[in-house]
């Protein structure tokens, strides 16, 4: 993004005349406005840097990570949903009934909450950092009710 | 100028409100899990003491059902920390359904490792 130093405002362009006020250049010569956007502008151009550096193996790596670990994470999801079918509560009271019934749906929808919560806050990080969460997830998310089942 | 500055305390102090409901809210919904593993501390080892199999209790799995939740509480909060609301309250309902699919493999572990009562 190309920047106009405020010395550089030729007296003739009124765009520029207007954002401007008396006594800017006493103050540093960038009035309030100019100054954010200039922030702005130089926190966007580091961004496209880092975003411009790694080269396309990094992508197809990153995105094939990603697409590898949506099904796994699809498979968890499924795995508790035939967990829960397996495990039950003892208790009778309506309360503790309708916390099982709440514990038991949002360890079903764990898998997706962790998987659409690593893609939303790693979305500049670096892949190895990404990989890394998603791997922890599928560790810890790991459907055991289903799979003692099956191993037994 | 004062009126600006207004405003903006205005909207942190509602970022903050906001903020605190949300952690409480959240609080709320991991003391469940958390109960469920303190009292399976409290209940299983006299369970397994009274059928004779008092040495095979599985402390490891009672220790994670106590420890998970309040882990996940505060992870959520660290890795949250400097966010906006919605990555805060994503993360806490990660941490949720973690805490909630660890508290249910614990059970399933607790059983399959229980040792036959006589």
């Amino acid at each position: 993004m190309s920047r106009r130093e405020p010395s550089q405002v030729t007296p003739g362009d009124d765009d520029d005349e207007a954002l401007r006020w008396a006594g800017d250049e006493l103050r540093g010569g960038v009035d309030p406005l100019t100054r954010n956007r200039v922030a702005a502008a130089a926190t966007a151009s580091t961004d496209d840097a880092r975003d411009a550096a790694p080269a396309t193996p990094t992508d197809l790596a990153r995105t094939a990570a990603t697409v590898g670990f949506a099904v796994l994470y699809l498979a968890i999801v499924v795995g508790w949903i035939l967990s829960v079918q397996i495990t039950g509560s003892a208790a009778t009271d309506l309360f503790s009934q309708v916390a099982w019934q709440f514990g038991e749906f949002v360890a079903i929808i764990s898998g997706a909450l962790w998987y659409l919560t690593v893609l939303t806050l790693t979305p500049d990080s670096r892949t190895a950092i990404r990989v890394g969460w998603f791997a922890l997830g599928v560790g810890v998310l790991l459907p055991w009710p289903i799979l003692l089942v099956l191993a037994s | 100028m004062s009126a600006g500055a207004e405003g903006q305390d205005v909207v942190m102090s509602k970022g903050v409100v906001s903020r605190v409901v949300v952690w409480v809210v959240f609080a709320l919904l991991y003391a469940y899990p958390l109960f469920e593993g303190i009292s399976n501390l409290i209940a299983l080892p006299p369970y397994y003491a009274a059928n004779g199999i008092g040495a095979a209790v599985p402390w490891w799995l009672l220790i994670i059902g106590v420890v998970a939740p309040v882990l996940l509480y505060l992870a959520a909060l660290w890795i949250g920390r400097g966010r906006e609301l919605f990555p805060r309250t994503l993360l806490l309902a990660v941490g949720l359904a973690t805490a909630n699919a660890l508290v249910l493999s614990a059970v399933s572990w607790a059983s399959a490792v229980q040792p036959a009562l006589s």
